[in-house]
């Protein structure tokens, strides 16, 4: 029993397919690419997957990263990828099969690139005033449902605001995980403002000392 | 426009319904084709998406080079406000495109409670809603089938050409004619009453209607050289007919997201108060080798983990083991499981049961319809309490926990013997669960009944009996509640409210077109969802146009009344619904197609179950 990474894209449309949908739909895949992977023992065997980061529904992703577990530790990763190759669809297109490099709860970091379709300059400028605060306090809410406060600054690693593109890279994974999202609330919020309409990317996953998550 | 839509599609319940793109979706160059096809399914995209029929057709019409066959969905509450706020025509799924701009624009009409969808889904779609406002060919043509379309007259103002019967053959002549039509630059009128000549092909617009003083229809009558009855249309050879190699497999959860096999279509039962069970006689059959075929390909294709066996009353197929062994030969080994829906398990091979079933097998259910052996008998539901303790019997001995029982309230002849009937059949099973010594302790049983009301339908012995009044059920429901005593047995049911507006509608004629269009003027849709029902509504909308619903619903037919669906022929003679409905009222049951033909009619058809040997 070994994993294989698979590295792919989640382009146009299929962003509106949430994390979960995409879960299943993957499952489906893997069962008709016939690669030899592992079932879960028990009452309804499964085939074994995980994905490096869940992306939001609605966000695309030039990096997105799936492990699958397989039963042949002979079957090569260059056979994952031609059998996986045809079956992606447009949108998830595929880019390589490889050996894991960094253990899966690895990632710490994610590089977004938030595109405005058209904003007032004074947003932008705005928007970059806001990230330049010391600390940026904002309610987040709990897993239990309820509002706490949080620094929003803490989970800002850098960002660059140039023209309608906001790139920002945020603490990401299991424990300390802010979305874009929060931020541009925030702001809109205190300004009482809408926000205007934007597209969002995620570029690149990195490791703890910001080296590209393989 | 679809631009549009996208900036708002994150504050909507399941984006991924309005996207398109799945896997296997076909998508062409419109420049290609000579044909586009909208096919209109007015329920959700969970709904739809599950939906057998618009599989078959949207792969049969997509094998053509050309046509271009794509899906359209009702959108949900806060995506039509989302699309009606910002001037979004309703589009399809594969181009994006409205489907005002398309050839056709097909619906296909499963339940009566979608007919304000329907409606709804062309004004959205800014398609004019009648006929009569779509003359020209700057409008699409508007189609629509399926089984309601065997009364299809509450909606004759809207639809210019039905489709009766099964549509894969029929389907396609018209586009052929269409093509041919537009090709020498007829009119769009001189097309529909050419199209009125193929077999199965109804065009409202061409028969005129006039009533009687008491408002039952006197006659129907066809324009000059268009038939005056029509035929319904059926695959003789399921076989060689078109099937699916693959379904669009949807991202987003649907109601079954499971590969579909056909095995059969029609059934050879006959109970009494089943529209299914009369207008897709004669019974005809796929071989098991083909349907295992079949069933194969569609898992290898979509990655499936189920495949359910898709007919009425799948027991009867007569191959049924030979086909399970042969499916379980590559099933079991691809870790897929087989479903079979409707199956009576009582004189089924132990063994092959557990294969099939081992993966759900926490309840079990019975249609019983009535609690009495004398009402079944008037519906001729061929199931006795014995057949349904024994079964019980089996089931509880390996494990089950859970019985749920399906009842009609309010089919003809019943009194409250019949509804304290249903409550002692649940009680039985219940007591029998407790005789077993080697249940397990601690374990209580579950009974559950679920009542629904019965509604009569055209094409059924039933189409001349009123239906029950909303007085009537709430009495009837609550003398069932009282007669129910143990903790055990649950009872459930429907609103009343909805089968009321679903009886109004099956048995209607055309002066309901203008309720509905006034009903939809008043917000009515989606009203086989408890949560969008408006009742009140369409109360209103009947009384605004002077119609008095009860006479569709709660009055008795004489056998001699005219029926608004009398011009239509699906097989079956009415003189055998009359014959039928006699014996019904004197208890006495009729044999199934496969005991003893009972000469329905549906001979006339030249195939199936009526030229088998007996
Ligand atoms: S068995 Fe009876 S209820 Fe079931 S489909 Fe056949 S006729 Fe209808
Ligand atoms: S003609 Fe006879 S065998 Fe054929 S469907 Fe009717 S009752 Fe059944």
């Amino acid at each position: 029993m070994r994993s294989v990474r698979v590295f792919f894209e989640k382009k146009g449309d299929i962003k509106y397919i949430s994390h979960l949908d995409l879960n299943r739909f993957m499952l489906k895949i893997i069962r008709m690419s016939k690669i030899p992977v592992w079932y879960s023992e028990g009452f309804n065997p499964h085939p074994y997957i995980t994905f490096a980061l869940p992306l939001s529904l609605g966000f695309e992703s030039d990096y997105e990263i799936m492990d699958i577990r397989l039963d042949d530790d002979s079957f090569k990763n260059e056979e994952v990828y031609n059998s996986l190759k045809p079956l992606f669809p447009e949108g998830l297109k595929l880019f390589s099969c490889e050996d894991p490099v960094m253990k899966a709860g690895q990632v710490a970091y994610a590089d977004y690139k938030i595109e405005f379709d058209s904003v007032p300059d004074c947003y932008m400028s705005g928007l970059e005033q806001l990230l330049n605060n010391d600390a940026i306090i904002a309610k987040k809410k709990t897993k239990k449902g309820t509002y706490k406060d949080i620094d929003l600054k803490e989970f800002v690693k850098s960002f660059s605001v140039n023209d309608n593109t906001l790139l920002i890279t945020l603490s990401a994974g299991g424990s300390n995980n802010l979305n874009p999202k929060l931020i541009l609330d925030t702001f809109s919020q205190r300004n009482e403002i809408e926000t205007p309409y934007y597209k969002v990317t995620r570029t690149m996953l990195y490791n703890e000392n910001m080296e590209k998550f393989k | 426009m679809f631009k549009e839509f996208e900036k708002h599609l994150l504050n909507v319940q399941k984006p991924g319904r309005y996207v398109g793109g799945e896997l296997n979706s076909v998508v062409k160059d419109k420049n290609d084709v000579d044909v586009r096809f909208a096919f209109c399914f007015p329920d959700t995209y969970e709904i739809g998406m599950s939906h057998l029929g618009m599989k078959i057709l949207y792969s049969q019409f997509n094998a053509r080079n050309d046509i271009w066959c794509e899906r359209v969905f009702a959108p949900w509450i806060d995506a039509e406000k989302v699309m009606v706020e910002n001037n979004i025509p309703l589009y399809a799924l594969e181009s994006h495109d409205p489907i005002k701009d398309f050839d056709f624009v097909g619906f296909t009409l499963q339940y009566e409670l979608s007919y304000s969808n329907v409606l709804n889904m062309l004004k959205l779609a800014g398609i004019p809603l009648k006929t009569s406002d779509r003359k020209n060919w700057d409008t699409p043509v508007v189609v629509a089938g399926g089984p309601c379309a065997c009364n299809p007259e509450p909606l004759a103002d809207f639809i210019d050409i039905f489709f009766l019967g099964e549509g894969e053959e029929v389907d396609l002549e018209v586009i052929d004619l269409y093509k041919e039509s537009r090709k020498n630059g007829i009119s769009k009128a001189e097309f529909l009453k050419l199209a009125a000549q193929i077999e199965g092909v109804y065009v409202p617009s061409l028969y005129t209607v006039s009533y009687n003083e008491d408002g039952t229809v006197a006659s129907v009558n066809a324009e000059d050289g268009v038939p005056s009855v029509i035929k319904k249309r059926i695959i003789k050879d399921l076989n060689t007919s078109f099937y699916p190699e693959k379904f669009v497999v949807p991202y987003v959860e649907i109601v079954h997201d499971r590969a579909v096999q056909e095995i059969f279509r029609g059934c050879i039962r006959g109970c009494r108060f089943c529209q299914a069970g009369y207008i897709y006689r004669p019974v005809r059959e796929k071989s098991a080798d083909v349907a295992n075929k079949q069933a194969n390909s569609l898992c290898e294709t979509c990655g499936y983990e189920e495949v359910s066996l898709n007919s009425l009353s799948t027991s009867d197929y007569r191959e049924i083991e030979d086909l399970l062994e042969q499916m379980l030969k590559w099933s079991e080994q691809s870790n897929i499981s087989i479903a079979l829906p409707s199956l009576r398990i009582d004189n089924f091979p132990k063994e092959l049961l557990e294969k099939v079933q081992s993966v759900r097998k926490s309840s079990l259910t019975f249609a019983p319809e009535a609690g009495t052996q004398r009402l079944r008998d008037v519906i001729n539901k061929n199931i006795t309490e014995d057949e349904i303790i024994s079964t019980c019997k089996m089931a509880f001995e390996s494990g089950y926990t859970a019985v749920k029982l399906y009842f009609m309230l309010g089919l003809p002849t019943e009194t409250n013997e019949d509804l304290e009937g249903m409550a002692k059949l649940a009680q039985k099973v219940v007591d029998l669960y407790y005789s077993n010594p080697a249940r397990k302790k601690g374990k209580p049983v579950n009974v559950s009944i679920s009542v629904a009301t019965f509604v009569p339908k055209p094409f059924t012995p039933f189409e001349f009996e009123p239906q029950v009044t909303l007085d009537e059920i709430v009495k009837k429901q609550e003398h069932l509640l009282s007669s129910v005593t143990s903790k055990k047995i649950s009872v459930s049911y429907h609103q009343s409210n909805i089968s009321f507006l679903e009886g109004v509608f099956a048995r209607g004629d055309r002066r309901l077109g203008a309720v509905l269009e006034k009903a939809l003027e008043k917000g009515v849709k989606f009203d086989g969802w408890d949560e969008c029902f408006k009742f009140d509504e369409w109360l209103n909308a009947f009384e605004e146009c002077g119609i008095d619903a009860t006479f569709y619903s709660s009055r008795k037919r004489e056998y001699d009344e005219i029926m608004p669906w009398d011009h239509l022929d699906y097989g079956v003679t009415k003189k055998f619904l009359i014959s039928e409905n006699k014996l019904a009222h004197s208890e006495v049951t009729t044999k199934n197609c496969r005991e003893q033909c009972a000469g329905c009619g549906a001979t006339c058809f030249g195939e199936g179950v009526c030229y088998e040997k007996r």
